[in-house]
């Protein structure tokens, strides 16, 4: 996860979508659906930079929908909810930069 | 609601900001550096005819630096700005990103330019118009990091297509409102 938060933060994000799919080959089941919302926010931010500007929106609806599954019980609860912020934080920044 | 300035958190000043001075033209700059650097830039506008000027507020990098086409601009003291049409928005959109210094968006996003002035940055394949430009002055911010420039414009070029007699030019902008790209297609005739 730290992985994946270093390659949003560099806006690496092909590369933090094929680590959040490892993850999702190996994540336990409560954590599946926000994982898979992490690949979408990443999708969403790659065609964000790129201008590819169709799909931003439905791959970030996406991502908001699976933050439902954020649960406090869930064991990496904290970890996911610092990488959803992160997210959150990058998108905001490209959407200022021009 | 009236909102006071001095509590808002940077993000929400821009926020309010962006979305009330609307729509900002969009000067697409290029310079010359280690190579040619592209970037768009929405802190616009024309300042007077006479001298010919315009400012453009150029912020900083992620880390603190100044951004390329301040840094080449303040080296150089020249600049070329480009206008923006509807097929040029994904790459100037792309030409926002952060490269490293000497690492030509041009060359990245596949930017054609073309050498039209001489002792001018080039200007971008297919813009309407440029505007080859000389620095005139910064201005200090007071400790701010986003340096406003007023350039003086030198000369200008016009798409001979798109402009009829007295210099009248027409063509579809691309201006910026709030976070969103706009394309500015309807007139209206006073």
């Amino acid at each position: 996860m730290f992985y994946y938060i270093d390659t949003v933060t560099e806006k690496r994000f092909g590369e933090a979508m094929d680590l959040a799919k490892q993850m999702l080959e190996v994540c336990e089941d409560e954590s599946a659906p926000v994982i898979e919302g992490l690949i979408s926010a990443a999708n969403s931010l790659e065609c964000l930079k790129m201008g590819e500007f169709d799909r931003v929106e439905e791959l970030w609806n996406a991502f908001e929908e699976s933050k439902k599954f954020l649960m406090p019980q869930n064991r990496h609860y904290a970890l996911l909810l610092e990488t959803t912020l992160v997210l959150e934080n990058i998108k905001e920044e490209i959407e200022k930069i021009v | 609601m009236i909102v006071s300035f001095d509590e808002l958190k940077l993000k929400d000043r821009y926020k309010i900001m962006s979305r009330s001075i609307i729509p900002r033209p969009i000067a697409w700059i290029v310079t010359e550096g280690k190579g040619v650097n592209v970037a768009p830039f929405s802190y616009f506008t024309g300042l007077s005819s006479e001298p010919p000027t315009l400012i453009v507020s150029i912020g900083h990098k992620k880390e603190g630096s100044p951004k390329d086409t301040l840094a080449n601009i303040i080296a150089t003291k020249k600049c070329t700005i480009c206008s923006v049409t509807p097929q040029q928005l994904k790459q100037m959109h792309q030409s926002s990103q952060s490269l490293e210094y000497g690492q030509s968006e041009a060359k990245e996003f596949g930017i054609h330019t073309k050498q039209v002035v001489e002792d001018y940055p080039p200007m971008i394949v297919g813009s309407p118009t440029a505007l080859f430009c000389s620095l005139y002055q910064t201005i200090d911010l007071k400790g701010s990091k986003t340096v406003p420039v007023i350039l003086k414009i030198e000369k200008a070029y016009m798409d001979d297509t798109l402009t009829k007699e007295g210099f009248d030019i027409e063509f579809v902008p691309v201006g910026r409102v709030g976070k969103e790209y706009c394309i500015c297609d309807k007139k209206i005739v006073p």
